[in-house]
């Protein structure tokens, strides 16, 4: 050919045919000569592969900045590539945390420091591994577990800010909460900040004097707004106290948007800051109202006061109060008050209960809420006698034993006002907090060695914890004690205390139901004859079993997440579909359920090799 | 544009000197021909001159453009990340687009050149389509382009991009 069109094209058409390219084919174009690889590193082109590549990154990346600002400005590709090559080396040490149960926590520590950087990445991992893929259910548990990770991570930063009396915003502090029950879903501290621009500019828009008008009318119209679109309140005030009414997010984000009062402020409040309107929760006892307080050098009727002036509790000229969870009209003060006395608080409190409380207390409230709210979820439960507990999605969202640990860790963290009640406090919550993380969340064992050891100074609790912390390395950090099923030959000779040559039963993935209390569960482990303390076997009553203490035993984990250990002659083996409670925690021992076999595929060979 | 506007007729003429006949609307869907035609004011008497363009790409322009007379007009949206991203392209204009190299690069040169933006990004996007899933050397050979690299470069290249292997 004499002619070489492809030569001819002008450099920015060739620019558009790169944008067409995803960024392996940029890359095999930019490597067929010297013009097209010049193409190939226009910061553009990059930029759009970063957006359209990647929705999460570390805040150390300033993304929102850099995409605001020329795009040449940022080293766009090699930017990409950074995140490339994090995703490459996050893959392999995810991979490498599957297969053995030697150095994972360390493993899911490497990842999950990444942050945000590998939170697309484990996204993929959780909602994208197909049904069919031979260790489906641990990859799903552990992009999951890593993803927690990095949201509690995330979340005890701020509190701890909180608690250092660092600047951080109210919805941080109680987006923080939802950060340990997301699991995934939309809602964490960047969507949270989204949408409540989102809702100010919105409401902005719907006069274009917005800005000129009064605090009180804006004041106002934000409530009228956010009432209007259901975004706070609780219409019926049905399940008042149910779980989800404690989280931000979920009043935000998902239908029926119901909230607590406390929530509903909290969403009124940090929306009217982003219009200029100072608003706070209150203190007042059983309920929580918006505090309005006026930007002293003006009125909130937009009158002339002077800046000199102090704030003026009584007058209503100063301070204004909302109810945005019950209505969108002002609350007179007096109508308050009278409340207060009704409630039988005195009146020289009554300007403490009508002022603006502290974000700290406001964080603090939400615990204890929550922790209602869990213990009447536990109750629910119990009474639904279920391990599915009902139909949808209710008995997984939010989960209760997240809502739980986010309580136990904001107590911890949080403290009090003083040093005593603090150390009380982290004394009363401590126990609670290492029996969760032990039982359903040891990848955190990072966070108990950096921010909880510290806090316990020179008391008996550190060394406790210090010593469970080194245990727990070490066992992360050896291989498991390999248990052999005993041979034909051994149980023949009689060396192990199993009558006939059954030898141990079930294998390590049975599912069962137990013969007795009926719930559901799944061998995760077992010995050839009962080796818990003497005690437990005697308050158990082991040795009235007919076949005694002389059986197989088994570590099984429940589908409530309980961990039990069960004798063989309880054990019902049962071959049906397991429940989606106990398909979604059995990622953490086993790669799949063989519906074929009706039983779970072992991912804890390295311990139980012939399983 | 009135309905009897639309009804009109615009004369074209081609690089190579021929006149070409054809409906406003088409024509229209070239934003050089439609200012062309704002700018005149006369509308049907002038023969417009398309100076870059022969006669067989014009024709072939103009098919496309009588295809899409109809489309919607393109929106302003030309943000770099907000433009649709997919290399999807609709049955009619694969076809239409099934035709020798040499044609297809006139074609994306042409809709450079008289301004029709929609039929540009269905060129550009068929030229894409034929890079994707290629090794450079094979990107090469179906662009005959000569890789003028030295081994030093290439070496050089090959390490700054070595995140991408595996593919």
């Amino acid at each position: 050919m004499s002619l070489l069109p492809f030569t001819n094209l002008p450099e920015e058409l060739l620019e558009i045919i790169v944008t067409y390219l995803p960024p392996l084919d940029t890359v095999a174009f930019g490597r067929t000569c010297r013009r097209n690889n010049k193409t190939t590193y226009e910061p553009l082109i990059w930029r759009s592969h970063c957006v359209r590549e990647f929705r999460y990154w570390q805040p150390s990346h300033d993304i929102e900045d850099r995409l605001e600002q020329p795009p040449a400005q940022t080293k766009w590709r090699a930017l990409f590539v950074e995140r490339k090559k994090r995703d490459k080396e996050a893959q392999q040490l995810f991979e490498a945390l599957l297969k053995t149960q030697q150095h994972r926590i360390h493993r899911m520590e490497k990842v999950a420091k990444h942050g945000y950087d590998v939170k697309d990445l484990l996204l993929r991992e959780r909602d994208h591994t197909p049904d069919d893929a031979e260790d489906v259910l641990a990859r799903r548990y552990y992009a999951d577990a890593i993803l927690g990770q990095i949201h509690r991570a995330t979340a005890l930063e701020k509190w701890m800010r909180l608690q250092k009396q660092q600047m951080v915003r109210l919805e941080e502090v109680l987006g923080a909460y939802d950060l340990f029950v997301l699991a995934g879903k939309k809602g964490d501290l960047n969507d949270i900040d989204r949408e409540l621009n989102r809702v100010a500019d919105a409401i902005k828009s719907q006069d274009l004097h917005f800005d000129a008008w009064t605090i009180r009318d804006k004041a106002i119209a934000v409530a009228r707004w956010l009432r209007e679109h259901n975004l706070v309140g609780n219409p019926g005030e049905e399940d008042y106290h149910a779980l989800r009414n404690n989280f931000i997010s979920i009043a935000l984000f998902d239908s029926p948007h119901t909230s607590l009062p406390l929530q509903s402020v909290a969403i009124y409040c940090a929306i009217s800051r982003r219009l200029g309107i100072d608003a706070r929760p209150s203190n007042y006892p059983h309920h929580v109202h918006a505090v309005i307080q006026t930007p002293l050098d003006t009125t909130l009727d937009g009158g002339p006061r002077s800046a000199t002036r102090e704030l003026d509790y009584d007058n209503p000229a100063d301070i204004m109060h909302m109810d945005p969870w019950r209505s969108e009209t002002e609350l007179p003060r007096e109508a308050l008050s009278s409340r207060l006395l009704q409630m039988g608080a005195p009146r020289a409190q009554h300007s403490y209960h009508l002022g603006p409380s502290s974000t700290l207390e406001i964080a603090l409230r939400t615990g204890r809420n929550i922790m209602n709210s869990v213990q009447q979820a536990r109750d629910l439960q119990r009474q639904a006698g279920g391990d599915d507990g009902g139909e949808g999605e209710g008995p997984f969202y939010p989960d209760i034993d997240a809502a739980w640990y986010s309580m136990l860790w904001s107590m911890l963290v949080l403290g009090d006002t003083n040093a005593a009640t603090t150390l009380h406090r982290r004394r009363q919550c401590l126990p609670y907090l290492i029996e969760h993380y032990q039982a359903h969340f040891p990848e955190d064992l990072g966070l108990i060695e950096t921010l909880v050891i510290p806090m316990l100074g020179n008391e008996r609790e550190h060394h406790v914890l210090l010593h469970l912390v080194t245990t727990a390395r070490t066992g992360d950090a050896n291989a498991r004690p390999i248990s052999k099923r005993p041979s034909r030959d051994q149980l023949r000779a009689g060396l192990f205390p199993i009558p006939g040559t059954g030898g141990v039963g079930c294998k390590i993935g049975t599912l069962f139901r137990h013969r007795r209390y009926g719930y559901e569960g799944v061998v995760v482990g077992w010995d050839t004859k009962c080796s818990a303390e003497p005690r437990w076997i005697e308050q158990m009553g082991v040795d009235r079993l007919p076949r005694g203490r002389e059986q197989p035993f088994y570590n099984v984990v429940a589908a409530d997440k309980s961990v039990r250990y069960v004798a063989e002659e309880n054990i019902e083996v049962v071959k049906e579909k397991p429940s989606r409670a106990v398909l979604a925690l059995a990622g953490r021992w086993f790669k799949r359920w063989d519906g074929r076999a009706g039983v779970f595929v072992s991912n804890i060979r390295d311990e139980y090799p012939d399983d | 544009m009135s309905a009897e506007a639309a009804d009109q007729q615009v004369k074209l003429v081609s690089s190579d000197n021929v006149e070409i006949l054809t409906e406003r609307k088409v024509a229209e869907r070239s934003m050089l021909i439609k200012n062309m035609i704002e700018d005149l004011g006369a509308p049907g008497e002038e023969p417009i001159p398309i100076m870059n363009v022969s006669e067989a790409v014009l024709r072939k322009v103009l098919e496309w453009c009588t295809h899409h007379k109809n489309d919607p007009a393109p929106t302003q949206d030309d943000d770099a990340d907000s433009r649709k991203k997919t290399t999807d392209i609709d049955d009619w204009d694969q076809k239409f687009m099934q035709v020798d190299q040499e044609m297809l690069f006139e074609i994306i040169l042409a809709a450079n050149y008289m301004d029709i933006k929609a039929l540009l990004d269905v060129g550009c996007k068929t030229v894409a389509n034929m890079i994707k899933g290629k090794s450079p050397e094979e990107i090469r050979k179906t662009f005959n382009i000569q890789n003028d690299f030295t081994p030093e470069e290439e070496e050089q290249i090959r390490r700054e991009n070595e995140w991408a292997e595996d593919r």
